[in-house]
């Protein structure tokens, strides 16, 4: 395996990690309870590991991609149930995607959000139209990688360590009325629904078909999503943790996506905002491209039609017909005037419901040893595994009934 | 498995999920909401009177934050009560840190004397 190939697997998963939603709610969660979720994150982080290192195995051994899978395991009517909710999802959060990016590019140019959210829409599609997937993949990754001057900007604000240091001990604070407590939870299942999103082990499990990974890449994948994840889930620790000492403190739960660039303008001044606005525009923007072409990649799978970016547009009409229409019926959302910070809240609802059905097949081939071979999930993988299954069913059930008691963590 | 089951549970969610998304807020949360986008407007006023961001960004917080001002005051269910009125002077302020951090704290008593009733 070579080494460049390696170091830029884990910087694209580093600067990809970050999406509007994980922008929005770890800022909310570290305003609104210090430091106490972020055990919630590595919680969170741990299990995108495992679903996704189990994702990209399973792409390279049994050469199946999720909603394959998804089809021959759950049956035609629950695959079918899966797919409708997956493309609702990744549709709303591709939404949400294109608003928070049509709102960095009005705080860094001055034009009007609409004309910018248009624009942005224009350049997706004509990126996935030219560049093959691994351009796609590494440009926004690595350009996403701006977002280090959040993990910068932490450290310059010298936050009280030993503090910061409790909040990765699993907690529930003490003196929380029970309308807090409930925020809590919600805020608990909301970060665990942003970090897991299904449409990231959708784009990742086909990507390494479309890259056409094999044995001989089963390092490079256990690799990227270890270290990878790891290191880009420590960019959503410091935004939390940025926000505890920044935000808490003014009274500030921040309702606005652009909020959280403050985080690096305050040690850094202007340059400082600047690389906070130009990562969150990327990392986002690879978002929007992840979740749009996550539809089209499933929607394809499922019912047997020819797919990937390796193919020129007419090589595979219905799926380039898919992610055409996905990014159609995402700016009509934004342009219909729902605040990007909504859709991010209802994106991560919706997607915290999906996942139990998402991962459930995964799961069931990885430890097949009929297709994985000595490549089945071995003892640590299936206890993890099963763990987080058991985690995510309980929070999707969870998820709805704590939305409503707390108003999507407004109360 | 029987088509219909998950298709009613499906519908059933899709049901609970719509009504969630279209629940009008209370207005408490509307209160709160409020009192922090003041807070924002302050917090972005004094960085920006310390010359840390740049026009474009300042300005574009600053009008976000009074549209979403103005739209909180329309959820309420009295526009024209203590809370509305309140919400509605937070708007009108100038980009100005130490006025709108005097209005956050006005908005935060509201939203203590709403939270203890």
């Amino acid at each position: 395996m070579k080494i460049t190939e390696l170091t830029l697997g884990i910087l694209t998963a580093v600067g990809g990690f970050v999406d509007v939603s994980e922008l929005v709610f770890m800022a909310q969660a570290g305003s609104r309870f210090q430091y106490a979720l972020v055990w919630v994150i590595v919680l969170a982080t741990i299990g995108m590991m495992v679903f996704g290192e189990m994702s990209g195995r399973v792409a390279a051994i049994a050469k199946q991609p999720v909603f394959n899978m998804m089809r021959h395991r759950l049956g035609l009517n629950l695959g079918l149930v899966t797919l409708i909710a997956s493309l609702i999802s990744n549709t709303i959060t591709c939404a949400a995607e294109i608003g928070g990016v049509g709102i960095v590019l009005h705080l860094l140019t001055g034009f009007g959000f609409v004309p910018m959210a248009i624009a942005a829409t224009a350049v997706f599609v004509a990126t996935i139209w030219l560049l093959p997937f691994k351009w796609i993949e590494r440009t926004y990754g690595l350009l996403g990688l701006f977002m280090i001057v959040f993990a910068v900007a932490l450290v310059a604000i010298e936050p009280p360590w030993g503090q910061f240091a409790t909040g990765f001990v699993p907690q529930v604070p003490a003196g929380l009325s029970t309308q807090d407590l409930l925020t809590y939870s919600y805020f608990a299942v909301a970060i665990v629904s942003a970090v897991m999103f299904p449409y990231e082990t959708y784009f990742y499990s086909s990507g390494a078909i479309e890259e056409k990974w094999g044995e001989k890449d089963l390092g490079l994948n256990r690799l990227t999503t270890i270290v990878g994840f790891g290191l880009g889930s420590l960019l959503t620790v410091a935004i939390l943790a940025s926000s505890a000492q920044l935000f808490g403190p003014a009274g500030v739960n921040p309702e606005m996506p652009g909020t959280a660039a403050l985080q690096a303008a305050v040690p850094f001044g202007r340059t400082g905002l600047l690389l906070a606005l130009l990562g969150m525009l990327f990392a986002i923007a690879g978002a929007a491209i992840e979740t749009c072409l996550a539809n089209a990649y499933s929607l394809s799978q499922f019912f047997g039609w020819r797919w990937g970016r390796r193919l020129k547009p007419h090589e595979a009409p219905r799926f380039t017909l898919v992610w055409l229409v996905v990014f159609i019926l995402a700016l009509g959302i934004v342009l219909t005037g729902v605040e990007p910070i909504a859709l991010a809240e209802y994106a991560v609802v919706v997607s915290i419901l999906v996942l139990p059905l998402t991962y459930l097949p995964l799961l069931l081939l990885a430890g097949d040893k009929s297709y994985m071979r000595q490549h089945a999930n071995g003892w640590i993988a299936k206890t993890l595994g099963w763990a987080y299954y058991a985690l995510i069913v309980v929070a999707a059930l969870a998820a709805l009934p704590l939305f409503l008691l707390t108003e999507g963590g407004k109360l | 498995m029987d088509s219909g089951v998950p298709a009613r549970a499906i519908m059933v969610v899709a049901l609970l999920i719509a009504g969630g998304c279209g629940q009008v807020s209370s207005d408490l949360a509307t209160i709160k909401t409020a009192r922090s986008l003041a807070a924002e407007r302050a917090l972005v006023a004094r960085l920006n009177a310390q010359s840390k961001l740049r026009p474009a960004y300042s300005k574009g917080m600053q009008r976000g934050a009074v549209q979403q001002l103005v739209a909180a005051r329309s959820q309420l269910s009295q526009p024209d009560g203590r809370a509305g009125r309140a919400i509605g002077a937070v708007a009108a302020l100038p980009d100005d840190a130490g006025p709108l951090r005097l209005g956050a704290h006005r908005l935060a008593a509201v939203e203590a004397q709403r939270e203890n009733h």
